[in-house]
């Protein structure tokens, strides 16, 4: 009985964990909203375009994993964190190439001409290595592609002043090309942040998703499954009178003869199944 | 037609009981302690030596009257009773008559454990009991209290059995992008001989059987050929349920057992069911024996609560009624509680 009931609790332990899959163990560098001059950070650009239109966007850095990976690869490891089937935008930058990847209401809200002008805002920056002001780039060019989106008449002008880069010997992980990890990302900082931040999924957005009053509610129903077990449970260890189902304890011990014994193979059934690391 | 029987005690004629503690006849009058064979070497011949009270019939209820040969008080049984006690002067008396032919039973499993025992486990088994009504358990009055020897068939049994499974394994990898699932399904025989002893099947309908199997086991090694010397102070029945009713519970049983065991030998596989199983009886072989059995009836709001215990081994169990308030607030304190751990834990990890 008691294992039964550990066990219960220990499946109710992974359904709350898996109820709320944004992982804790990554960090968002929010920075200020403008620096000294008026201009927009990265990090302010980032909760603007959360807030105002709902999108998800991140600027990854990645370097390489085990000595391979396209930015493509590294875009669908990053988006498989994501939660929620959130409606997101990725770009994705290694030394060698990048990548755009959409999900959600992006996909359909950004057009190839949309995505033909991030790439081609990015490209000069990624080409000189200078991922700081790629990323500020990107944020900026997001926001006024999805303001225009939802309001064709609107002229959007983002002023943006994009980060001093750190020195990259100084934001590579130590354990960067620790074959045994996932393959690192660095999310580009944010304006007065400190540093990019070591990923391995996209940032938990500012505002919570999953909110209290759901965490609790998931909590009770969770702690309502368990009572109703362990009542149960006791229920029927008040009721001990009950048929033996068998007669194994009256068997003679050694009397067992085993007489004929074979197994016999009769078919074979294989099915597959995809893996699929968006979700 | 049955005779009563009792045991006079040499010393002052007192009515002798059987002692569980010292396995003797005692004298509850004048404390004197007899071994059973000192008091007599064949029962019916005691039997006929010693009957003082003839048998009367209530043909409309099927009850037997006796009349008690100490104080004449009227004792009542129904066709199955063997021992019982005067319920007028406690006088413990044997309907030999019940007993005898092919109702004497082979071998006996005479009490260890008393009376008081038996009292003193019901109370250490209730107060485990946290969730049973307080009334139930506190204002707890045992109605009545019994030592019983309950009629029992004993089933030895040789069998031959097969039995067919289907077995499964399962591989499992992943290629590209894809997981590959394979089962491969297997049919597996086994055929083997085993043999059962002394399962036991109650004999008496007065007894539910699955209050006797509850109980088990009885330690057969312990039994002593019957004596009536031994239902001194005790009640007993003879059996209503015939061998050949009983032996069908007892192969149930057996096929079950015979499933498992053959199961059992079925091993390296991920997964295994049984598609059928078939048993034949080689030898088959019965006894009648007598199981003690101390039965204590509890009421409580209007209904009777039988506890009872092996009164040999000491297990003790009954069902008891349970608290609803007590099993709500558990739930709730359950529920509250989990909720609680696993909202700080989310907390503590950062997921809420």
């Amino acid at each position: 009985m008691k294992k039964k009931v550990l066990s219960f609790l220990l499946i109710a332990l992974m359904l709350f964990a898996s109820a709320f899959s944004a992982s804790a163990a990554y960090t968002y560098g929010r920075g200020a909203d403008s620096d000294q001059e008026g201009n927009k950070t990265v990090g302010a650009l980032y909760i603007d375009i959360y807030d105002t239109y709902g999108v998800d966007a991140f600027f990854i850095r990645a370097t390489e994993y085990n000595g391979e990976g396209s930015a493509q690869e590294f875009a669908n490891v990053a988006v498989g964190n994501l939660t929620n089937e959130a409606d997101h935008i990725l770009f994705v930058a290694t030394e060698d190439d990048s990548y755009i990847l959409t999900g959600g209401k992006c996909t359909d809200m950004i057009d190839d001409a949309s995505l033909a002008k991030l790439y081609s805002a990015c490209q000069e920056y990624l080409d000189v290595d200078d991922y700081g002001i790629a990323a500020t780039m990107f944020f900026a060019q997001v926001k006024m592609i999805l303001a225009q989106i939802s309001d064709p008449q609107s002229v959007v002008t983002v002023a943006v002043k994009p980060v001093e880069e750190t020195p990259e010997d100084e934001t590579e992980p130590a354990d960067a090309t620790d074959p045994t990890e996932e393959p690192t990302v660095l999310l580009y900082g944010v304006g007065e942040v400190e540093e990019p931040t070591m990923v391995a999924a996209p940032p938990s957005a500012p505002a919570q998703k999953t909110s209290v009053v759901k965490a609790l509610v998931i909590c009770l129903v969770i702690g309502a499954v368990i009572a109703l077990i362990v009542v149960f449970a006791v229920k029927s260890s008040y009721k001990p009178v009950q048929k033996k189902a068998n007669a194994n304890e009256y068997l003679v011990d050694g009397s067992l003869n085993i007489t004929a014994s074979n197994e016999k193979f009769i078919r074979k059934e294989t099915s597959e199944r995809k893996i699929s690391t968006n979700k | 037609m049955a005779e009563l029987m009792d045991y006079k005690c040499p010393a002052c004629s007192g009515a002798l009981e059987f002692d569980p503690v010292t396995q003797k006849m005692q004298c509850p009058y004048c404390g004197s302690a007899f071994d059973i064979s000192e008091l007599q070497t064949d029962d019916d011949e005691a039997a006929s030596a010693q009957s003082e009270s003839m048998e009367g019939r209530d043909d409309s209820e099927n009850m037997s009257v006796f009349q008690c040969a100490s104080c004449g008080g009227e004792i009542v049984g129904d066709d199955t009773t063997a021992a019982a006690s005067c319920p007028y002067c406690g006088n413990p008396v044997t309907m030999t008559g019940r007993l005898t032919g092919e109702f004497k039973p082979e071998l006996v499993l005479p009490f260890k454990l008393e009376k008081k025992q038996a009292q003193e486990k019901l109370k250490q088994y209730l107060a485990k009991k946290k969730f049973a009504p307080a009334a139930f358990v506190k204002g707890n009055r045992i109605s009545e209290i019994r030592g019983l020897y309950v009629p029992v068939w004993l089933y030895d049994s040789d069998i031959h059995a097969s039995a067919s499974f289907e077995g499964t394994k399962k591989t499992t990898w992943t290629q590209d992008d894809t997981e590959y699932t394979e089962v491969s399904y297997y049919d597996i025989f086994r055929e083997g001989d085993m043999s059962f002893e002394h399962i036991p099947v109650d004999g008496s309908t007065k007894l539910p059987q699955e209050l006797l199997e509850s109980l088990e086991p009885f330690d057969f090694g312990e039994a002593v050929p019957f004596r009536t010397a031994y239902l001194a102070g005790y009640l007993a029945d003879k059996y209503d349920i015939s061998m050949d009713e009983g032996a069908k519970r007892a192969n149930e049983r057996v096929e079950k057992s015979a499933s498992d065991t053959l199961r059992a030998t079925v091993k390296s596989f991920d997964d295994v069911r049984e598609k059928n199983i078939r048993v034949e009886l080689t030898r088959g072989a019965s006894k009648y024996v007598l199981y003690p059995v101390w039965l204590l009836n509890t009421v409580f709001d209007g209904k009777t609560y039988t506890f009872a215990m092996n009164g040999q081994s000491g297990r003790f169990l009954g069902d008891v009624p349970v608290d609803g308030g007590k099993l709500a607030g558990l739930g709730a304190g359950v529920a509250v509680g989990v909720a609680a751990v696993l909202f700080v834990l989310g907390k503590l990890f950062g997921m809420i």
